[in-house]
């Protein structure tokens, strides 16, 4: 029982920690990559993004102080932006004006981008966060299967799925 | 020279490559093969090319991401700002209803006295004024009841579970109210013509108030007669057998109406209900149940017809400061719009058929189940892991064949069913090839529990709520998409199995066959550690962004009369195990394919509950053991007989470095009733060294040791498997495993 007692009052320490060391610019300065990342894997256009990412963070400070673990920022901050995109998309009229086949704008990007943007937008779910994560957040298969809480075998196969599929599309939106 | 072939298996390789996530040796094979092979070339070069696009394609949004990254720490700068507005929180708790916390033995006096409050009616006993008794009922507006519940011979655990030691109860029909508040301060006031259930819980202070469907036709009674009507015919379906006597009672003579049944052998249960000669309407009811075994209990309840009754949980006692808690989980006019058709096409499922239906992983199959169904008659074989690994379905398309070739297959268990319209008969075949026998049960709604019942779970899965919800699976090919939540199951404060997210896929040109269907849920602990679980909730936070569980349709086929069904379902569930190399995370495929005939003919006497057992079955004599119990025995003897014995944690350890060093006659005294698979088990198992947490209470006499393999806690810190331990059969208490994955 007192070591219950203990490892709670612990885990509120960790929180307090949580939120005297992670200040709003070291949280987005540090992760904005990785949460964009996910972001860009959940949407179809860059607009989109940008408005979940700002909410996702906004977000994490109101929630900062139920962190417990500081080294689990990354997966929490992750957590957060895939709700958020959940919510995002469900808050949203489903009534959509044949939406389903038109290109997205290009949002202020370079014409490119949004092109890469809607490839990466029509792979199958799995593929879209560890492709978005790896390209955005260092070309790093470790890192991803950190952040993803998935192995590195697994997030390797899957980028190299995910590149394949890539690939298929660009060609096909290229002829 | 290489095949097309082989150029098609290196693309991944070429991907990889690409990618920069080769190993290097294999890297310097490829790029031999690519200056060789023109086609992988054009592959390589197309992929390099495409990398400088996709590079500066997510450097440029980068970049762009920067202008937010400095808008929101400007933001922020400016000072604190107020949380984000969030949507209210729609929680989908399901409370746990009093009843369900009951043991079942006792849930059937309650049922009797909720339903016996109110007077005869039995339509077979003219002599006492059956329809005095339903205007008397019809008059009465509400009845209330205090009634009190002895329970003799039960253990601590057992009286604390069931709480319920006393009941004060008002019931009406109009409007629709049931109030019961309980000796130790809990009050449910449920209204459920509208769907609405409110709990007060004094421990925590708090009034849960929950909504459901009101579509759901629970207690959906007329009047107070028809409540009692449907809960005397239940009591009858039971076997229930009533009688009536005349009798005094506080020096007036009444009518005493006496029920008796039994319920699974040995529960017995008496109700003796008196009746006011003068107002056609019940006084007092006494109703005793008896469990030869252990439980003994016994109800007293009165009863009396007041002109109102508490308006709110307020007026049934709930403090005005408690904290409101609203789970609300109707589903939207959208919703029932939408699922309206999913409903009928599932109401019209053929029934008169028979299905055939196989499990297998790879090309093994392990489970045939053979359903014939005529209405509401039905027989059911299941035959549960082949003895050849390698049987496989027949390729014929022949309805015939692979339902001869299904009641054929070789099985370690089989079971069979029969469901004759008023009784389950169940026989099973166990792995010695002996048979035991079941008493009948009078429930037709067990067999949804316990067996698979064919199309309806196959294809058309009950949804009862939801939300309807759109992604892109369901938008590429048209499908009706519904969203439910299952909130986590708590027990004892803590959280036992996680909550859940479901997508169901609803084909609507296919008779709104429910042709996907994946489950979001975490699987595995420390979530049953987590102290900040209290209530019943709904935590979107706490679902995975992956399935736990894909369930897909791969194939659609139409029966003779047109009808569309699924015919071949693939089952994807990702799983944590412990194995030979530690505790893998796998993704384990199962196929079902489904054979279907609608009107078939039926041989004679199959649903005929004399024709159970197959001919020459050699049934277990009463008492005689099977080799788990011998097994099982012996390893209780030995434990018992030492002079010392290790505490949980050690016991889970032992077992583990015995598994490790082969010692299976160790394995089979620590995990008792194991001895005839140990050797199995450890055949070409490679050694894994695990870790151990700390020993905590399960519930009832079970603890459990969490553990891990080494490599997983040193990366995360925690355990992700269990060891399941009791003590249940040792007369000194001492602890032994029972499960463990």
């Amino acid at each position: 029982m007192a070591e219950a007692g203990q490892q709670r009052s612990g885990e509120a320490l960790n929180g307090a920690d949580a939120g005297a060391t992670l200040t709003p610019e070291v949280l987005v300065r540090k992760y904005s990559s990785a949460v964009l990342g996910l972001c860009i894997a959940h949407t179809k256009n860059f607009h989109d993004s940008e408005d979940i990412m700002q909410e996702v963070f906004l977000r994490a400070m109101t929630k900062l102080r139920t962190l417990r673990d500081e080294t689990r920022v990354r997966p929490w901050l992750l957590k957060i932006a895939r709700r958020t995109c959940i919510d995002y998309y469900r808050k949203r009229p489903t009534a959509r004006p044949l939406a389903g086949d038109m290109p997205a704008a290009p949002d202020r990007l370079s014409e490119q981008a949004a092109r890469v943007h809607q490839a990466v937008s029509r792979l199958p779910e799995q593929y879209r966060e560890p492709i978005a994560l790896y390209y955005l957040d260092g070309r790093n298969c470790a890192a991803v299967a950190h952040t993803l809480g998935i192995s590195e075998q697994a997030v390797r196969q899957r980028l190299v799925r995910a590149r394949l599929m890539l690939h298929e599309l660009l060609s096909e939106d290229k002829s | 020279m290489n095949s097309n072939n082989d150029c098609k298996n290196r693309r991944e390789a070429i991907a990889a490559l690409v990618l920069d996530e080769l190993a290097p040796q294999a890297a310097d094979e490829l790029r031999e093969h690519i200056d060789a092979c023109k086609t992988c070339r054009s592959l390589y070069q197309a992929l390099m090319d495409e990398e400088e696009t996709i590079n500066s394609a997510f450097e440029a949004i980068a970049d762009k991401s920067k202008n937010v990254q400095d808008d929101l720490i400007g933001e922020f700068e400016k000072g604190p700002h107020k949380p984000l507005g969030r949507s209210t929180l729609t929680l989908s708790t399901i409370l746990n209803s009093r009843i369900t916390k009951l043991a079942a033995a006792a849930v059937v006096v309650i049922v009797a006295v909720v339903a016996l409050h109110n007077g005869s009616v039995q339509i077979t006993t003219p002599a006492f004024g059956v329809q005095d008794v339903l205007d008397a009922m019809n008059e009465a507006q509400w009845v209330h009841c205090v009634g009190e519940i002895t329970y003799l011979n039960v253990d601590a655990n057992t009286a604390k579970e069931m709480d319920l030691s006393g009941v004060e109860s008002w019931e009406s029909v109009r409007p629709v109210r049931r109030i019961e508040k309980h000796k130790n301060g809990k009050i449910y006031f449920t209204e459920s013509n509208i769907g609405k259930t409110s709990y007060y819980d004094p421990a925590t202070n708090k009034i849960t108030i929950k909504y459901r469907s009101p579509a759901d036709p629970q207690e959906a009674y007329a009047s107070i007669a028809d409540m009692y009507i449907q809960q005397i015919a239940e009591l009858e379906k039971k076997g229930a057998k009533i009688n009536y006597e005349d009798g005094v009672y506080d020096g007036v003579s009444v009518k005493i109406m006496k029920i008796d049944f039994v319920l699974t052998p040995p529960l017995e249960v008496n109700i003796s209900m008196v009746l006011d000669p003068a107002t056609y309407l019940p006084k007092r009811l006494t109703a005793e149940q008896t469990d030869l075994k252990r439980l003994h209990v016994l109800v007293s309840a009165q009863f009396d017809y007041p002109k109102t009754g508490p308006r709110d949980i307020y007026e049934a006692g709930a403090p005005a400061d408690a904290k409101v808690i609203i789970v609300d989980n109707r589903p939207s006019p959208e919703f029932l719009e939408a699922i309206a058709p999913y409903n009928a096409a599932r109401e019209n499922l053929p029934l008169r058929h028979i299905l055939v239906f196989t499990q297998a992983r790879e090309k093994s199959v392990w489970r045939t189940c053979v359903i014939y169904k005529d209405g509401r008659r039905e027989r059911l074989e299941d035959r549960w892991d082949a003895d050849e690994r390698q049987e496989s379905v027949p390729t014929a398309e022949d309805f015939e064949a692979i339902l001869a070739w299904a009641l054929s297959v070789g099985a370690k268990t089989l079971k069979i069913q029969i469901y004759d319209g008023q009784y389950i008969h169940y026989a099973r075949r166990d792995l010695e090839g002996m048979w035991s026998v079941a008493e009948k049960e009078h429930s037709p709604e067990k067999m949804s529990h316990s067996i698979i019942r064919g199309l309806d779970w196959l294809g058309w899965p009950w949804i009862y709520n939801g939300k309807l919800f759109e992604n892109d699976y369901s938008q590429e090919n048209n499908l009706v998409c519904v969203e439910t939540h299952v909130a986590a199951r708590i027990k004892d404060g803590k959280l036992i199995a996680a909550a859940y997210r479901e997508l169901y896929y609803l084909d609507p040109q296919h008779e709104y066959v429910c042709v996907r269907e994946e489950r979001f849920q975490r699987s595995q602990p420390p979530y049953n550690d987590r102290p900040d679980v209290k209530d019943l909730d709904f935590d979107p936070d706490d679902i995975p962004s992956e399935p736990s569980y894909v369930a897909t349709v791969a194939e659609l086929a139409q029966t003779d009369s047109g009808r569309w069904y699924p015919k071949k379902i693939r089952k994807d569930r990702h799983l944590w195990r412990a194995s030979g190399n530690g505790c893998m995370s796998h993704v384990s495929t199962e196929f079902t394919a489904i054979y279907l005939q609608t009107n078939p003919w039926f041989p004679e006497g199959i649903f005929d509950p004399n024709n159970l057992l197959p001919e020459g079955a050699q049934i277990r004599e009463p008492g005689a053991k099977t080799t788990f119990e011998k097994d099982f025995e012996a390893a209780i003897a030995i434990i018992d007989g030492k002079d010392q014995w290790s505490t949980p944690e050690e016991v889970a350890l032992a077992y583990w470095q015995a598994r490790a060093r082969k010692d299976c006659n160790e394995m089979a005294v620590l995990w008792p009733g194991s001895a005839s698979w140990n050797r199995q088990l450890v055949e070409n198992e490679t050694p894994v060294e695990y870790v151990f947490g700390k020993a905590r209470k399960a519930g009832g006499k079970y603890v459990i040791v969490p553990y891990t393999d080494k490599s997983y806690y040193e990366k995360h810190g925690d355990y992700n498997l269990k060891t399941w331990l009791t003590n249940e059969k040792s007369t000194k208490g001492r602890y032994y495993i029972i499960s463990g994955n």
